[in-house]
C-alpha cells in the first residue's frame, strides 16, 4: 500500500464519517490520489464517463424504480393485495400473512424494498392497525421485514449493481434469487403463524365466492408482468435492461390506458422522483468507479486474495467473515454503496477460494438487504416510519424475531449453495 | 406571493424546472429502450441508435441533477457520527471537509478542461455526435460542483448556518 493511497483512505474515511456524500467523497479522494501521485486528475473524468457510458445494464435501475412507482401510483399493487387476501387471509394473523405474500408478488415485479414498503406496505399497515387488531409496531415490523424479499426475488436492483461490480450475468443472478426468495417468504410466514397463535391475531373473513372470481380476474393482467419480465429475459427476447423498460411500459399501459388510474401529472411526478433517486444512486456508482480503479492499480484486491490464500482460510470461514463484515457495514452504510465498494475488493479472493460468483452475489445481496432493516441506518425502517408516522422504537421492539429469521435464512443460503445455484446451473448460467 | 419573488422562491422554481428537465431525460431513456425492444422483437428491424441515445440521456440525467437541484445533504451519506456531534462541532467539521474538497476540485479543473478539449474530435459510434456534447453535463457538473461547495461554506459561515448542517 503506497503512501498516497494511505493519505487517500484517511481523507475518504474522515470526510465520509463527517457526513460528506459517499459518492463525492470517493470521487474527490480519488482525484486527491491522482494529484498526490502526479497523475492527470482528468483521468477521473475519463474513468467515470466511459464507465457509465458503457454500463448499459445500469439503465435497468431507474426503469425498475419507475415500474414500481407506476404500479403503486396506478393501483396495480392494490389489485394484487386483494388477490393475496383471497389466498392467505383466512389463516390466523391473516393480514400479516397477506403482507408477506404481497411482498413476494411485488418483488416479482419491481426489485426494490423501499418501493414495496412505501407503496403497498402503507396500505397494509393502515388495514392492520385500523380495526385489524395489530399494533402499529408489529404492522410496521412485518412490512419492513417482508420488504427485504424485494431485492432477493427477481428482478433485483441490488443484483444489477452486483452484476456491474463483478461482471457477472444479471440473468444468472436473478435466477439465483428465486429459491432464496421463496425460502425467506416461507420462513417469515411460519414466524407470523407462530406469533399469530401466541398473540391470538384475527383472521380475515374471506370474500364471498361471487366476489372471488372478480378479484382473480382483476389480478390477471398485473400477474402477467413477472411472466413477461422473466420469460422475456430467459427466452432471450430481451436483455435485463430492456426487460426493465418493458416492465415500466406495461405498468404505464395498465394504469394509464386500461385502469385509467394514472394521469399525466402523476406520470410526470413519477418520472421526476425516479430521476432524483437514480441520480443519487449513480453518484455513489461513479465515485466507486474511481475508487475501484485506484485499488486495482495498487493491487489491493490481489493482495487480499494472496493473504487469504497464504493463511489457509477455507471458503466457509471466508464467507462467515464476509457475513459479519457486511452485516456490520449494513448497520451503518447504504446497501448500494457497500456493494459497489466492497465487491471489487473481494472478487479475486472468491476466485482463489473457488466460490461461485453467482452464489457470492446472492450472499452479498442478502447481507446488505438485512442492513435495510437493522438500526441505526436501516433505509426501509426510515421509509416505513416516515410514511406511516410510526416511531422507529416501536418498529424495533417488534422486528427482532424477523431479523432472527433473516439471519437463519442467511446462514442456510451461505452454507447450502444449492439454494442459489440449483436454478442457474439447470439453466446453464453455472458450469 | 412574496415567496414566489423572493430569492428562495426563485431558487425553488429553478430546482423544479431542473427536476422536470431530468424527468424528460428519463423519459428519453425509457422511450428509446421501449422502441428498441419493439423494433427488434416485433418489427425484426433493430434500431442502431437507441442504446446510445439512452446511455447519453442517462449520463445527462445524472450529472444534470447532481449539478443542479439535488443538495449535498440529500445524497447518500454516512451521517451517524456526524449527527452525534453538537451543532458547533458539525459546523466546524463541515467547513473543514468542504474546504478540503473545494481545494481538490479546483485543483483538478484545469486537467478536466484539457480532457474536455481533447474530446473535441472524438465522436460516438452510432449517433456520431461529438463526445464533448455527449459528456457535456459532466463538465458543467464539474464547474458547478465547487461553486455548490463554496456556497455551502459561505452559508456555514453566515448567520443562518444551522440550515446548512
Amino acid at each position: 500500500m503506497s503512501t498516497p493511497l494511505i493519505y487517500m483512505l484517511v481523507a475518504l474515511v474522515t470526510t465520509t464519517a463527517m457526513g460528506f456524500p459517499v459518492g463525492f467523497a470517493l470521487f474527490g479522494s480519488g482525484i486527491f490520489y491522482f494529484i498526490l501521485t502526479g497523475q492527470d486528475p482528468g483521468l477521473a473524468g475519463e474513468l467515470i464517463l466511459h464507465g457509465l457510458f458503457g454500463a448499459f445494464v445500469l439503465l435497468a435501475v431507474p426503469l425498475f424504480v419507475l415500474a414500481a412507482r407506476l404500479m403503486n401510483d396506478g393501483g396495480i399493487t392494490e389489485r394484487l393485495l386483494q388477490l393475496c387476501i383471497v389466498l392467505v387471509g383466512r389463516h390466523r394473523g391473516g393480514l400479516a400473512q397477506v403482507n408477506v405474500m404481497t411482498s413476494l408478488v411485488f418483488a416479482a415485479m419491481s426489485g426494490s424494498a423501499t418501493a414495496d414498503a412505501a407503496g403497498v406496505g402503507r396500505v397494509l399497515i393502515r388495514m392492520m392497525t385500523k380495526g385489524g387488531g395489530y399494533t402499529p409496531g408489529f404492522a410496521a415490523a412485518v412490512t419492513s421485514a417482508s420488504a427485504t424479499i424485494g431485492p432477493i426475488f427477481p428482478p433485483s436492483i441490488l443484483m444489477v449493481l452486483y452484476a456491474l461490480a463483478s461482471s457477472t450475468s444479471v440473468g444468472g443472478l436473478f435466477m439465483a434469487g428465486v429459491l432464496p426468495g421463496l425460502l425467506m417468504t416461507a420462513m417469515m410466514m411460519m414466524l407470523v403463524a407462530w406469533l399469530a397463535r401466541r398473540r391470538n391475531y384475527p383472521t380475515v373473513a374471506p370474500p364471498p365466492m361471487s366476489e372471488v372470481m372478480g378479484i382473480v380476474l382483476r389480478s390477471i393482467l398485473p400477474m402477467l408482468m413477472p411472466a413477461i419480465l422473466l420469460g422475456g429475459i430467459y427466452s432471450g427476447a430481451f436483455t435485463p435492461t430492456e426487460a426493465a423498460a418493458v416492465a415500466s411500459f406495461y405498468a404505464l399501459v395498465l394504469s394509464a390506458a386500461i385502469y385509467r388510474t394514472l394521469g399525466f401529472k402523476e406520470f410526470v411526478e413519477a418520472l421526476t422522483d425516479t430521476a432524483r433517486v437514480t441520480a443519487t444512486v449513480t453518484c455513489v456508482f461513479f465515485g466507486a468507479f474511481v475508487f475501484s480503479y485506484i485499488l486495482t492499480v495498487e493491487r489491493i484486491p490481489a493482495a487480499i486474495a494472496v493473504f487469504f490464500d497464504n493463511t489457509d482460510v477455507s471458503a466457509n470461514m471466508f464467507l462467515l467473515a464476509v457475513n459479519f463484515l457486511l452485516l456490520i457495514l449494513g448497520c451503518f452504510m447504504d446497501a448500494a454503496a457497500i456493494i459497489l465498494v466492497m465487491v471489487p475488493l473481494l472478487l479475486p479472493t472468491i476466485q482463489t477460494l473457488g466460490i461461485d460468483p453467482i452464489h457470492f452475489g446472492l450472499v452479498v445481496t442478502f447481507n446488505v438487504t438485512i442492513g435495510l432493516v437493522t438500526p441505526p441506518y436501516g433505509m426501509v425502517l426510515f421509509v416505513v416510519s416516515g410514511v406511516n408516522k410510526i416511531p422507529i422504537r416501536e418498529i424495533l421492539a417488534e422486528i427482532w424475531p424477523f431479523i432472527a429469521v433473516l439471519l437463519a435464512a442467511l446462514a442456510i443460503l451461505t452454507y447450502v449453495p444449492w439454494f442459489s445455484l440449483a436454478l442457474p446451473t439447470y439453466f446453464g448460467f453455472v458450469r | 406571493m412574496q415567496d414566489q419573488v423572493s430569492p428562495k422562491g426563485v431558487l425553488r422554481k429553478i430546482a423544479l424546472a431542473a427536476d422536470w428537465a431530468a424527468g424528460a431525460m428519463l423519459f428519453v431513456v425509457f422511450a428509446s429502450l421501449v422502441a428498441q425492444t419493439f423494433m427488434r422483437y416485433a418489427m425484426k428491424s433493430p434500431l442502431s441508435t437507441s442504446q446510445e441515445l439512452a446511455a447519453i440521456s442517462f449520463l445527462w440525467l445524472v450529472f444534470w441533477l447532481a449539478g443542479t437541484s439535488i443538495a449535498l445533504q440529500h445524497h447518500v451519506r454516512f451521517d451517524i457520527l456526524y449527527n452525534a456531534l453538537p451543532d458547533q462541532g458539525r459546523r466546524v467539521t463541515s467547513i473543514l471537509v468542504n474546504l478540503f474538497y473545494l481545494g481538490v476540485f479546483v485543483w483538478a479543473m484545469r486537467a478536466t478542461w484539457e480532457y474536455f478539449v481533447f474530446l473535441e474530435f472524438e465522436k460516438t459510434a452510432s449517433l456520431a455526435i461529438s463526445y464533448q456534447i455527449a459528456f457535456l453535463p459532466y463538465f458543467i457538473f464539474f464547474a458547478v460542483f465547487p461553486l455548490k461547495i463554496a456556497v455551502t461554506i459561505l452559508s456555514l459561515l453566515g448567520r443562518d448556518w444551522r440550515e446548512s448542517l
